[in-house]
């Protein structure tokens, strides 16, 4: 249903306007959005981690237009955010690592993205903007209906126990594309 | 999927193209030079002003002077055209290739619209600018930049009655013969919701629908008809001729469908899950189809025709109270499933049933002054959606003639035409220029036709 719905609206959207010649298509996607409605925007980190404790989110499915983008060629994909890492206890330093792939088991690949919080202290909040040029070979993955997106803590502790959060406080997908979305 | 859409929007364009009635395809398919260069106006008592006006069928032709007896047209556009789009290469031409990368389908829906017979000095721009999609979990947006011109903010329609073919002896002022006609109307408006998302750019808002409404018909046969026109006062150079003709006609086919609504509803918030848009279609349709009973109904036409030495004056009405009966329609209300993803019919469709259709009545006035070598004329012309007014002029120096005109289009867009010829002897060679609103864009294009003329 959700591809014949969006065969409609394409004819009067990416028909009218993406398809304009050379035009592209550029679709910002406000990640940040679908991790907050989940809940998973803030994520505590430990270290040492303690047993049973995850030091991931679950899998989250971010959808992409529900055309796909067809055989459509991407330009170009950056992601662009801030991450704040509020320490509680210990001392050390926390990497914020982000997943992104088109199967669900995005923790069997590297991290796309790795931000790095510098050394933390209680009381700490340490904003970290970041930005990444996505490599070649992850960009056909915004061709697609919907990406799944994870974040995995990582902390070392030089004063254990190290313990806070991370929050994320904007996270935007930026994807240009040569149409050919049909 | 793409190349089904563009065909099916390739065959929707054509149908209307082909039944577009003679002065407004003067605006868009104008082959006679001499009109070209009078923004469309008629100067002379040809086809474009008989087929309004029966009465014209009587005035002898040098009521007005300098009518040529036939204009062949040269179609430059052609060259133009198919050194852009060589033959040998349009199976992988982008314009006719909708998996090219470079595939445009405004530009090829402008290319039916403005089918290229004639040199386009200055063609129409396609909008070829980046479209922006905002998508968040309660967040969709987009923005079509340039392209939100092409989306008509009021009620979008095409109507087209023609008859394309028409045979017959005349005797006397009497003819008997048989007509073929088509006519197409669409039209079409989108909701307030749908119209500012998509032309102001307006954020989707959860839990709304978002849709289209309007209707489409198409219908054709043929029509015996029978018809007389005839001076009834004067001479020929000072009497008044009137005509008209009864039409009755058959109706091979026709198929309508009033769409109530067509569009989606979002869900709320609007990405939740997979599935945040619902279609939402509701329309009934209805259909005879070649083999039923034939659609019947009687139409007529009148016209006058007043000619006073140098001015020919004409009023002719077409297709008064042309009201088509069809017996043996078939009426189908049919709504999209969501729950199956198909299109169903919510109610047992009806059969054999009695459903009317009418054809737009058509009105044309038109005067022509000759005084000298200057010729001036103007119509007004009206069939069914938007009066179109034409107005130009002649002014010939031996050999030379120089034209102009200003003309308001069935879009209501003000047009120019201007040009000139060369006569030698019984042969003209004549070219025109005029701006045209054929595309789906806001601006004008520029077009010249040449065409040679037998006197």
């Amino acid at each position: 249903m959700q591809k014949t719905t969006w065969v409609g609206v394409t004819l009067m959207v990416a028909g009218l306007g993406a398809g304009c010649g050379q035009g592209r298509l550029i679709f910002n996607v406000d990640v940040y959005s679908f991790l907050k409605s989940a809940n998973r925007d803030t994520v505590p980190y430990y270290a040492p981690l303690p047993p049973g404790v995850p030091d991931t989110i679950p899998v989250q499915t971010v959808n992409l237009p529900p055309t796909g983008a067809g055989s459509s060629i991407v330009d170009s994909a950056s992601l662009t955010g801030t991450v704040a890492f509020v320490d509680a206890q210990g001392t050390g330093s926390v990497s914020y690592q982000l997943f992104i792939d088109t199967a669900r088991a995005v923790y069997t690949r590297p991290a796309l993205l790795t931000v790095s919080s510098g050394s933390v202290s209680p009381g700490d909040s340490i904003n970290t903007p970041f930005s990444l040029n996505i490599p070649a070979a992850i960009k056909p993955f915004f061709t697609s209906t919907q990406i799944y997106v994870g974040v995995r803590l990582a902390g070392t502790a030089t004063s254990p126990p190290l313990q806070g959060r991370a929050r994320l406080t904007a996270l935007q997908l930026s994807v240009a594309l040569q149409d050919k979305i049909f | 999927m793409r190349t089904t859409v563009v065909s099916s929007g390739l065959a929707a364009l054509l149908l209307a193209v082909a039944a577009l009635p003679l002065p407004l395809a003067g605006q868009g398919l104008l082959t006679d030079a001499r009109r070209a260069g009078m923004a469309g106006v008629s100067l002379t008592l040809d086809g474009a002003l008989t087929r309004y006006n029966p009465a014209y069928r009587a005035v002898p032709p040098q009521a007005v002077h300098g009518g040529a007896k036939a204009t062949i047209p040269i179609p430059l556009g052609l060259i133009q055209f198919f050194h852009d789009h060589p033959i040998s290469n349009l199976r992988n031409d982008p314009l006719f290739h909708p998996d090219s990368a470079r595939f445009n389908p405004i530009e090829l829906a402008d290319l039916v619209l403005h089918l290229p017979l004639n040199y386009d000095v200055r063609k129409v721009p396609t909008p070829t600018n980046d479209v922006t999609f905002g998508i968040g979990k309660d967040f969709f947006q987009a923005d079509l930049g340039k392209a939100q011109s092409l989306i008509p903010a009021d009620q979008f329609g095409i109507t087209g009655s023609s008859r394309p073919l028409s045979i017959g002896p005349s005797f006397h002022g009497i003819s008997v013969g048989v007509t073929g006609w088509l006519h197409d109307d669409v039209e079409f408006q989108l909701d307030d919701s749908l119209l500012a998302f998509l032309k102001d750019a307006h954020q989707a808002h959860d839990n709304t629908t978002y849709s289209v409404f309007g209707n489409v018909l198409a219908e054709g046969g043929f029509a015996p008809s029978i018809g007389y026109s005839g001076r009834v006062y004067g001479n020929e150079d000072r009497g008044l001729y009137v005509g008209g003709g009864v039409h009755y006609y058959l109706g091979v086919a026709y198929g309508s469908s009033l769409v109530d609504t067509a569009g989606f509803k979002t869900g709320s918030p609007i990405f939740s899950g997979t599935n945040p848009l619902t279609p939402q279609f509701s329309a009934t349709t209805s259909y005879s189809k070649y083999g039923n009973t034939f659609g019947h109904g009687v139409g007529v036409d009148v016209g006058l025709a007043w000619v006073t030495g140098p001015i020919v004056f004409g009023v002719g009405v077409n297709d008064i109270g042309a009201t088509i009966t069809w017996p043996d329609t078939r009426i189908e209300h049919v709504i999209y499933d969501t729950s199956t993803n198909k299109f169903v019919n919510d109610l047992p469709p009806r059969l054999g049933v009695e459903t009317k259709t009418k054809l737009p009545v058509t009105y044309l006035a038109n005067v022509i002054y000759t005084l000298g070598g200057t010729t001036v004329g103007a119509d007004l012309l009206d069939n069914g959606r938007g009066t179109q007014i034409h107005v130009g002029a002649e002014q010939r120096f031996g050999p030379f003639a120089v034209r102009g005109g200003v003309a308001r289009d069935q879009r209501k867009k003000v047009e120019f035409g201007w040009g000139g010829g060369l006569r030698f002897g019984p042969f003209g060679l004549d070219a025109g220029f005029w701006t045209h609103s054929n595309a789906l864009s806001d601006q004008r294009g520029i077009t010249m036709a040449t065409s040679l003329s037998i006197y």
